[in-house]
């Protein structure tokens, strides 16, 4: 296999469409584009097979029955999951958490603690803080460097005998720092605690592998992985599944309803209650699919060059701080960077003005944003099919944007 | 064009810093959040005569908010809480609509670029809500 971002760049549509200047896209850390072949899928299901799944009998249920469990087999090739039974379909990475934080979270106890880190999407922080007032559990934070990496050597400070989970970023969506997992598992093993994964900004860079990461619960969204918007995923160890009561009550979730009583159908259907996201998981299995079709190999060397490229000549101007780490080794060609006298809002709304799509402001990840005390920043992120164009498209941005506030 | 956004004059008004930072003992005082993008504007009032005497800003958001803040800080001398609450309602109706501003309102018009940009409508609305908010 070879790997040619250009050619790429011809499956998608939204860089052939009649923008009234080209598209550099670069804000693949919010949602990704989607190639042809997964909006292809995606409308071959919708024409020819749709109809509700688990319900009925006729051919097409059948049909959409059968393509929304090949979707759960191919996410659980995928992250490594041992059986297809660990695969939750949610609406994305935020429900999926909300669901480890209403179901797991239902078995904690005032006075437990929860450890998360100072690098989350809100995401991975509002429902652990919703729960904490809901049951009294202590939340505890894992700070940051100066350079974007959590500070592994406050671990031992706060993972404490109390400690029932630690819920982090496997990469964050504003640094683009890789979390050292192992350190994390370490830690919480060593006190019988949980550990959950954030995976939305890792899992479009390639395969995980759940069983070696060692971690309970690992959650990630389909949007942000070239398929479509609606569809996430939750994967949790069977056993540990098994012992967790149902997320939302309804249709679909349940093995039997009468006036005595209900009884709860077991994972992964127990956490799916009404009908489920059945084209948008079609979708997910296409762009995984596309994913694995690529020499990722061969893209991680490109998307290194590309960052290596734009950190140098960042790193040579004044006034310009990159919000992360240096170097491109151990993260994901996600940089985030303030001007002084620009606003990201502003240095945004001009970079878009020559065709160059970004996302300014706090991310949200405002927790992040006050260590580092900035309002916020300007973040380029990169997917498979960004090449040098972009990269030289931001830098010419960027020196308009002094142009305009010097 | 986007561009267009920072004319010459919206950028010196971003950086007029004449009427920034607190005052001593304000009258009323008011900060409001804009949740999507996490601009911040905190508004300092002194009155008189049920109208502003005195109005200082702390922004912490894009130049257009600051612009907006020091524009209001001198345009919006001895204005009424009505009058501010008519100014805001307008406006959002002259960037939506094209409808005039009310009278001696008319320095606003330097924001017109703005009416072309949906999503940035706030942050120029940002102050003038903290200020009917403060006087409310």
């Amino acid at each position: 296999m070879t790997f040619d971002p250009l050619s790429l760049r011809n499956q998608f549509p939204i860089f052939r469409t009649n923008l009234d200047k080209p598209l550099f896209y670069l804000d693949n850390a919010a949602s990704t584009q989607m190639p042809q072949t997964v909006i292809d899928a995606v409308t071959e299901y919708e024409t020819h097979s749709r109809a509700n799944v688990s319900r009925g009998v006729h051919r097409l249920a059948e049909a959409a029955t059968e393509n929304f469990e090949a979707a759960r087999q191919t996410v659980a090739r995928y992250i490594g999951a041992t059986s297809p039974k660990e695969v939750i379909f949610t609406s994305g990475t935020t429900d999926a958490i909300n669901l480890v934080a209403q179901t797991f979270g239902e078995q904690l106890e005032k006075g437990d603690e929860v450890v998360v880190t100072l690098a989350e999407h809100h995401s991975n922080w509002v429902p652990w803080y919703m729960l904490a007032k809901q049951k009294g559990i202590i939340l505890k934070f894992l700070p940051v460097e100066d350079n974007g990496r959590l500070d592994l050597s406050k671990l031992d400070q706060v993972v404490t005998s109390k400690c029932r989970l630690i819920a982090a970023t496997h990469c964050s969506n504003v640094t683009g720092a890789i979390t050292d997992v192992s350190a994390l598992v370490k830690a919480a093993k060593s006190v019988g605690a949980k550990v959950l994964l954030d995976g939305a900004q890792m899992v479009p860079h390639g395969p995980v592998d759940v069983g070696a990461l060692g971690v309970d619960f690992y959650a990630f969204s389909g949007h942000k992985m070239y398929a479509p918007n609606g569809i996430g995923v939750l994967w949790g160890q069977q056993s540990l599944l098994e012992t967790l009561p149902p997320y939302r009550g309804g249709g679909g979730m349940i093995r039997s309803v009468s006036l005595e009583g209900i009884t709860y159908a077991p994972p992964p259907e127990r956490f799916e209650a009404g009908t489920p996201p059945i084209a948008q998981a079609v979708g997910l299995k296409a762009a995984i699919e596309w994913i694995e079709s690529i020499d990722l190999h061969e893209a991680t060397k490109v998307s290194h060059s590309l960052m290596e490229t734009l950190l140098t000549e960042m790193e040579a101007q004044k006034g310009l701080r990159i919000i992360g780490p240096v170097g491109v080794n151990d993260r994901l060609p996600v940089v985030s960077f303030t001007l002084r006298d620009a606003h990201p809002h502003d240095v945004s709304q001009i970079l878009d003005s020559i065709g160059v799509a970004v996302r300014g402001g706090h991310h949200c990840a405002q927790p992040l944003m006050e260590a580092y005390e900035i309002d916020g920043c300007t973040r380029a992120s990169f997917g498979l099919y960004n090449d040098y164009s972009d990269v030289q498209t931001l830098l010419n941005g960027i020196d308009k944007v002094r142009g305009i506030f010097s | 064009m986007s561009s267009n956004l920072y004319q010459d004059k919206i950028i010196a008004l971003s950086k007029d810093l004449s009427n920034a930072g607190r005052l001593d003992k304000p009258d009323t005082t008011a900060t409001l959040d804009n949740p999507l993008c996490g601009d911040r504007v905190t508004l300092d009032i002194k009155l008189k005569n049920n109208g502003i005497s005195e109005l200082s800003h702390h922004v912490r958001g894009c130049a257009l908010c600051k612009a907006s803040a020091a524009l209001l800080a001198t345009e919006g001398k001895a204005k009424t809480s009505e009058e501010l609450m008519e100014m805001t309602v307008a406006l959002e109706n002259y960037f939506k609509e094209g409808k005039k501003l009310p009278e001696g309102w008319q320095t606003y018009e330097v924001f017109a670029p703005v009416k072309d940009h949906k999503s940035r409508y706030d942050c120029v609305l940002l102050p003038l809500k903290a200020a009917v908010e403060a006087l409310s």
